[in-house]
């Protein structure tokens, strides 16, 4: 028996993401089929993988927004869907309604939308600290813009300002890196970089870009599927021809970028 | 030919002393109180109907209340006591709501299949009840079109409180509605009950068409939940100011319709629907050309 005062954080305990046998099928089709995999708390996991390859449909699971028809997760040793609040996620851009009219600032307060509780108001701190996230990505000038009317890179960061704001102790990111030019990504896997270093937040990410995943990401998956995954941070040839099949030819322009045969 | 100058001079001054000479009938001051109370609520639950694209489900739950009204009169007619035909309305626009929303959650049917079948099957066993009771052809059009006639003082106060019902409601969960309208799934990362939330916005939907159903009636409803709503939508890009144009617009829809079919002897119902949707037509048209 256990008595004193803990950090609240330290309760936690060291096991991040436990996912046992995870099946899912869709009509006669296989979306995801028994997936295995365990972070701690601080990992920083890259998903690679093919378009259809099940990446969204296994982060949507870890969220708890799905259900799959077997296995079991487990997010700090709780149901995802009863740890609300600690697991924070950045959509892709692409799945707004182009025409919802709310401006950025809005947007980014809804990070904090689940401390409000009765409130009907955002209190001054969740204001400070949506104004600290904004600026965090640059973003803070487009504060009065409407959400729709920016550029897909530009939603991104505002996307991963809102999810910041959460302060979750696990972010998952769905391609946060797609539509942003060279400058924006280093940045943003810099800014991912420091939470994961300075904060210990777990992070997974999935994303195309093998080649910045490589060189950022501690351990990296490969996902068509199945998930193929080798606990350590080297990418290597089979593990990418094996998850990505015929479409190899399609990461072939990163190849030069890759660090895979470095070991 | 300079008899027409004169005459049109002669018709504004008959319009705006007919207008104040409407005012002086019982049931018209009540159609123009109601109108108020019913273009706060057109403004406010419309503005949700329109940004969260819940047009179609708004309008199958307003068509499946025909069915507990067609009940409601049935029953009325052949037990001794009598049933309240909003009451009726109330019991199968709740259910279907609730039905609808948790059919669209749980992703167990196609949504909008399901919608088009709650909304066939309300206006069936509607049309069967109405058949079965006699005298049931005015009855009948007036739960589709709306009779300002038939508005009692009762009808006002429960209109009033569906009023403050919805003002409350929107001031304390603003944000929530705002968040389960734009972005369903973080927020219920993010802690919302997002389904409770939900099943709230299409109940409070369900409410008002219930309240509204002598005004307007239940097929003409929606178009006051869409088309001032859809209009201010492309004024601002701020909900709260949505929902202050949106209820002047509707309030704008209301009276001038009420005005005109009180001037050409038309039923008001429709008056106000046609008199809505030139206004939207020409906004829609304007704003192609602009573009």
């Amino acid at each position: 028996m256990m008595i004193g005062v803990f950090k609240k954080e330290d309760k936690l305990g060291k096991k991040a993401l436990t996912i046992e046998g995870v099946h899912l099928t869709k009509g006669e089709n296989d979306i995801l089929r028994d997936i295995n995999l365990e972070l701690d708390r601080g990992d920083f996991l890259g998903i690679i993988g093919p378009n259809g390859g099940g990446k969204t449909t296994l982060l949507k699971i870890i969220l708890g927004l799905l259900e799959p028809d077997k296995g079991k997760v487990r997010v700090f040793g709780k149901r995802p869907s009863s740890f609300r609040g600690k697991v924070s996620y950045v959509p892709q851009h692409t799945d707004f309604d182009a025409e919802f009219p709310i401006n950025v600032w809005n947007v980014v307060l809804m990070g904090r939308i689940g401390r409000l509780g009765l409130k009907p108001f955002y209190s001054r701190e969740d204001k400070r600290k949506a104004k600290k996230a904004l600026k965090k990505v640059e973003m803070h000038r487009f504060k009065d813009r409407q959400f729709s009317s920016l550029s897909g890179g530009e939603q991104q960061r505002v996307l991963m300002a809102r999810a910041l704001v959460c302060e979750p102790e696990i972010l998952l990111l769905d391609e946060p890196t797609a539509s942003v030019d060279e400058k924006i990504k280093t940045s943003t896997y810099e800014l991912l970089k420091e939470l994961n270093e300075k904060r210990n937040k777990t992070i997974i990410l999935v994303s195309h870009d093998v080649g910045f995943l490589s060189s950022y990401v501690e351990k990296v998956a490969c996902l068509n599927q199945d998930l193929i995954y080798h606990g350590s941070g080297e990418l290597t040839h089979e593990m990418i021809e094996e998850s990505y099949g015929c479409e190899m030819d399609v990461i072939a322009h990163t190849h030069e970028n890759m660090k895979m045969e470095e070991s | 030919m300079s008899i027409l100058p004169v005459s049109s001079i002669y018709l504004i001054i008959d319009l705006i002393s007919g207008f104040f000479e409407l005012l002086e009938y019982t049931f018209y001051r009540r159609a123009m109180i109601t109108g108020f109370l019913a273009s706060i609520v057109f403004g406010i639950v419309g503005t949700y109907v329109v940004i969260k694209r819940i047009v179609f489900i708004s309008d199958g739950i307003a068509h499946a209340s025909f069915g507990g009204i067609g009940l409601a009169f049935f029953l009325s007619h052949y037990l001794v006591f009598s049933f309240d035909p909003l009451a009726g309305a109330a019991v199968f626009a709740l259910i279907s709501a609730v039905g609808i929303g948790l059919m669209s959650k749980k992703k167990v049917q196609r949504e909008d299949t399901a919608i088009g079948i709650i909304w066939v099957l309300g206006m069936a066993l509607g049309a069967l009840f109405f058949t079965l009771t006699p005298g049931y052809q005015t009855s009948m059009e007036n739960v589709l079109f709306g009779n300002i006639y038939m508005i009692s003082d009762v009808d006002i106060y429960l209109l009033s409180i569906l009023v403050v019902f919805v003002l409350v409601a929107v001031f304390l969960f603003y944000h929530e509605l705002q968040a389960v309208s734009f972005d369903e799934e973080f927020a219920e990362v993010a802690g919302v009950k997002t389904t409770f939330f939900y099943l709230f916005l299409l109940v409070i939907v369900a409410l008002s068409i219930v309240f509204l159903l002598r005004f307007v009636g239940i097929i003409l409803v929606i178009a006051l939940f869409t088309m001032p709503a859809s209009i201010a939508s492309g004024l601002s890009h701020d909900i709260k100011k949505i929902m202050l144009y949106s209820w002047i617009l509707s309030l704008i829809f209301v009276m001038g319709g009420l005005f005109l079919s009180y001037v050409f002897d038309f039923p008001s119902g429709p008056t106000i629907t046609l008199f809505g949707g030139i206004i939207f037509i020409a906004y829609t048209l304007a704003r192609w050309v602009r573009v």
